[in-house]
């Protein structure tokens, strides 16, 4: 049972962890709202856009705001799995020789898989277990990751050379998917300040503790939504179906695979936390839409022809979202 | 917040209402339209009409299909969740009404619900704006509201009248001058208070037609279809005077006359010299037979010129036989001895000599109706059995009271005819007779529709009949189209069964 006393902190320690963010980050306040979605969903976010928009500095700080332990995968074709699960290896102690299990990188409490797309599909499916199961399986043995636990990836749309697309499975394990749009001008002055003035960046200390956030986790699941919204976004996630009565046109000629199940539980679980986060003590309409392509964007499986046309999957979206009534 | 409960109770019965006003709404519609249909059509036919009970009934049937659908609207039962989201997203109350229904509804004491109540108490909203009647409803009860005073409207209106008179005032001023000729008869289509014979009187049909509206309308079209026939009424009647149509029948009898005397004379040479026609007589019988007005004439000449090339011998019986037609033929055979009634269509028929001297199979001819035949005056009421004969005397007011006819004197039975018929009105006349292949038809003597020869109408003889063949004959000889002279058989079939 949550209490006004949990409800509080949770509410004060999500307001910090923004505050302390925001003292970083300029701007941003998508991807930054996304990650604590994620944060607060138990889930993993993949953050798609051009480098140098400050992808990594999010997460380190998101990291150290947070006070949790951050380790940083750069996924490059020759990264094998075990160089992100860990491996195990030959120990002597005691005169005794055996082997010991050594930790990779995921190992962490927030875990950047930097440019994931350029691994092989066989070491991107590694961090599906730590993703989904929050485990870790090496031969005969498996291991826990610690909560919280969250992996924050990022991939550069443009450049295709050299890289290998996320299998759709991989892909739906990203609760959110948010584009890391270029900063406006003011915001650019505003970053060129902060770094090449002063001390440069500073990360910020930690404002909230791994309880702190299992917490908010707990109250944030307990934020209650009414009926109607729950079928409205069963008939959302529906709707992006080619074969459903609710498909809208366009998504009968450029959808191949609609939104799994998946999709749903996870725009009730953003909607949530962004209600959260907005210090509502209920989801709303408008909570829905603020993670409605976030959540769903991601999961659309383009059909031959809506890839050759260069379809977006958040203009099919929109004409999902236009179509379908609430009541 | 407090009374919750209550809230969701009263939103539950708004929309318990406005359901009820939705399905209300559809029914009166349905059943205003029903009305609105039913109303017109008792509007545009006379023999419709349903009594001021039955209007009433009908206002009731209204308001009770009206409360009768409310009541079942009523009854359709409310999701009283999606009826407060409906209200939070009209209100924008952020979904907190339907949310905190939720957490009742499962009984949750949870922090968010105290919340969510503080928040309610705060937010003002009404509940007539959260679930409005919707836009529909309204409209189709504003609908139906008009479609049942247009109903109402239509089923108070006095009923439409449908006469023949009224239909004339629409038609061109040259077929209302035709009309305005036929209705200066004493005995005419528009004079529908002039005194029936008795036998017409207490007959079906007249009663059927005058009161049936479809058989009314059937007359109307017909004389609408006639009266459009483009020259139809000038060729029949023309813009002519009276005097003028008189002259015209002058001048055909003195043709006929001519003829007659040509042939005469043919026959007199032949009788006295023998032989055959010369070329002569050959080139004036081909000029005659161009210049005759009558189909039947002009076809007997020609088939005398015919005739006479192969056998020369016979020319002499065909010249008798000819000359015999003409005193059928010929309006002057019988105008020569009396003026008056004696040159009206009937008296034609009155002649013996005019129906025995016909070819077998003319139709227009029977070979037995001369009105002084003994068969005539037995079975009065019964055509003949053979089915081929003219009309039985019998049947025509006044004849059978006047013991002349029995002597088959033509002249007697002319002026009886003229003078001795006292009752006004029309006759009608039917037997079938047989024409040919075309089997079995119907001839028709009509008197009161002084079509073709209105000055030799006789005041004194309230009777004047026309007959349809006769007509047909003079329609065909004007060289009127085969549709038009249908039409006005088909009025003449019209008028005969009892319209007038």
């Amino acid at each position: 049972m949550i209490t006004e006393q949990d409800l509080q902190r949770a509410i004060t320690t999500f307001e910090r962890l923004r505050e302390a963010i925001g003292g970083v980050i300029v701007g941003h306040d998508t991807i930054v709202r996304a990650s604590l979605i994620a944060l607060l969903c138990r889930g993993n976010v993949m953050l798609e856009g051009v480098p140098g928009l400050g992808k990594t500095l999010l997460v380190r700080t998101l990291a150290s705001a947070v006070g949790l332990k951050f380790s940083r995968i750069q996924f490059t074709p020759d990264l094998m799995p075990a160089d992100i699960v860990g491996t195990d290896i030959i120990t002597e102690e005691a005169g005794h020789r055996g082997f010991s299990f050594s930790q990779g990188p995921v190992f962490a409490n927030v875990v950047l898989a930097d440019e994931i797309n350029r691994a092989t599909p066989k070491t991107q499916s590694a961090l599906l277990e730590a993703m989904e199961e929050r485990t870790v399986t090496v031969g005969a043995n498996t291991y826990p990751l610690e909560e919280p636990y969250i992996v924050l990836a990022t991939q550069n749309p443009i450049e295709m050379e050299g890289t290998y697309p996320l299998p759709e499975a991989q892909i739906d394990r990203f609760l959110l998917k948010a584009n890391v749009e270029f900063p406006s001008v003011e915001e650019l002055v505003q970053i060129t300040v902060r770094n090449t003035e002063g001390s440069g960046i500073q990360f910020p200390a930690p404002v909230a503790t791994a309880d702190d956030i299992l917490l908010a986790r707990d109250v944030v699941r307990a934020l209650p939504i009414a009926e109607g919204l729950r079928e409205y976004i069963a008939h959302l996630v529906l709707a992006t179906h080619p074969t459903s009565e609710l498909a809208t046109p366009r998504i009968r000629d450029y959808v191949e695979y609609g939104a799994s199940p998946r999709a749903a539980i996870a725009l009730i679980a953003g909607a949530k936390a962004h209600a959260f986060l907005e210090g509502q003590p209920n989801v709303r309409h408008a909570d829905i839409e603020a993670v409605f392509k976030m959540a769903l964007a991601h999961r659309l499986v383009l059909n031959f022809r809506g890839e050759a046309e260069g379809i977006a999957s958040s203009e099919l979206l929109d004409d999902v979202w236009n179509k379908v009534p609430v009541v | 917040m407090t009374n919750f409960g209550q809230f969701v109770r009263a939103i539950e019965q708004r929309a318990s209402a406005i359901s009820g006003l939705r399905t209300s709404a559809h029914a009166l519609f349905l059943v205003s339209c029903a009305a609105l249909i039913a109303s017109i059509l008792i509007y545009a036919v006379p023999g419709l009409a349903i009594p001021i009970a039955g209007k009433a009934g009908l206002l009731v049937a209204l308001l009770s299909v009206s409360a009768l659908g409310y009541l079942v609207g009523r009854m359709v039962k409310q999701d009283p969740a999606r009826l407060l989201l409906e209200v939070d997203l009209r209100l924008g109350l952020d979904e907190r009404l339907s949310s905190l229904y939720e957490l009742r509804l499962r009984a949750s004491r949870s922090v968010f619900r105290k919340h969510l109540e503080a928040s309610l108490t705060e937010l003002p909203w009404d509940r007539r704006k959260g679930l409005p009647v919707p836009r529909l409803v309204r409209w189709t009860f504003g609908l139906s509201g008009v479609f049942a005073v247009a109903a109402a409207l239509f089923l108070f209106l006095p009923p439409r009248t449908h006469t023949v008179i009224a239909a004339t005032t629409a038609l061109p001023e040259s077929s209302r001058q035709s009309i305005d000729v036929i209705g200066d008869m004493p005995i005419g289509l528009s004079e529908p208070d002039v005194p029936l014979p008795e036998s017409l009187e207490s007959g079906e049909s007249t009663a059927v037609v005058r009161e049936s509206p479809t058989e009314q309308f059937r007359l109307e079209d017909v004389l609408s279809e006639l009266r459009s026939a483009e020259g139809t009424s000038s060729s029949i009647v023309g813009d002519a005077s009276p005097d003028e149509l008189g002259h015209l029948i002058d001048e055909q009898r003195a043709m006929i006359e001519m003829i007659r005397d040509f042939i005469e004379s043919i026959l007199e040479r032949i009788q006295q010299e023998g032989g055959g026609l010369t070329d002569d007589e050959r080139d004036q019988i081909r000029q005659q037979a161009g210049d005759a007005t009558d189909p039947q004439l002009a076809e007997s000449l020609m088939d005398l010129l015919d005739e006479s090339g192969s056998d020369p011998s016979g020319v002499e019986d065909m010249l008798e036989s000819l000359l015999s037609t003409f005193d059928v033929e010929s309006p002057g055979a019988d105008a020569g001895e009396s003026e008056g009634a004696s040159q009206s269509i009937p008296l034609q028929q009155d002649d013996p000599n005019w129906t025995s001297d016909l070819p077998a199979g003319d139709g227009s001819r029977p070979d037995d109706t001369s009105f002084g035949s003994e068969d005539a005056s037995t079975e009065p009421d019964e055509p003949d059995a053979a089915g081929d004969a003219f009309p039985q005397e019998a049947n025509i007011p006044g004849h059978e009271e006047n013991p002349q006819l029995e002597g088959g004197d033509d002249e007697q039975t002319a002026e009886s005819l003229g003078s001795d018929n006292s009752q006004p009105g029309f006759t009608r006349e039917e037997a079938p007779a047989t024409i040919g292949a075309s089997g079995e038809f119907s001839s028709f003597i009509t008197e009161g529709v002084p079509v073709e020869l209105p000055t030799l109408f006789d005041p004194d003889r309230d009777v004047l009949t026309v007959d349809f063949e006769r007509i047909q004959s003079i329609l065909h000889a004007r060289g009127i189209q085969e549709d038009v002279i249908d039409t006005v058989r088909k009025y003449f079939q019209l008028i005969t069964e009892g319209g007038s």
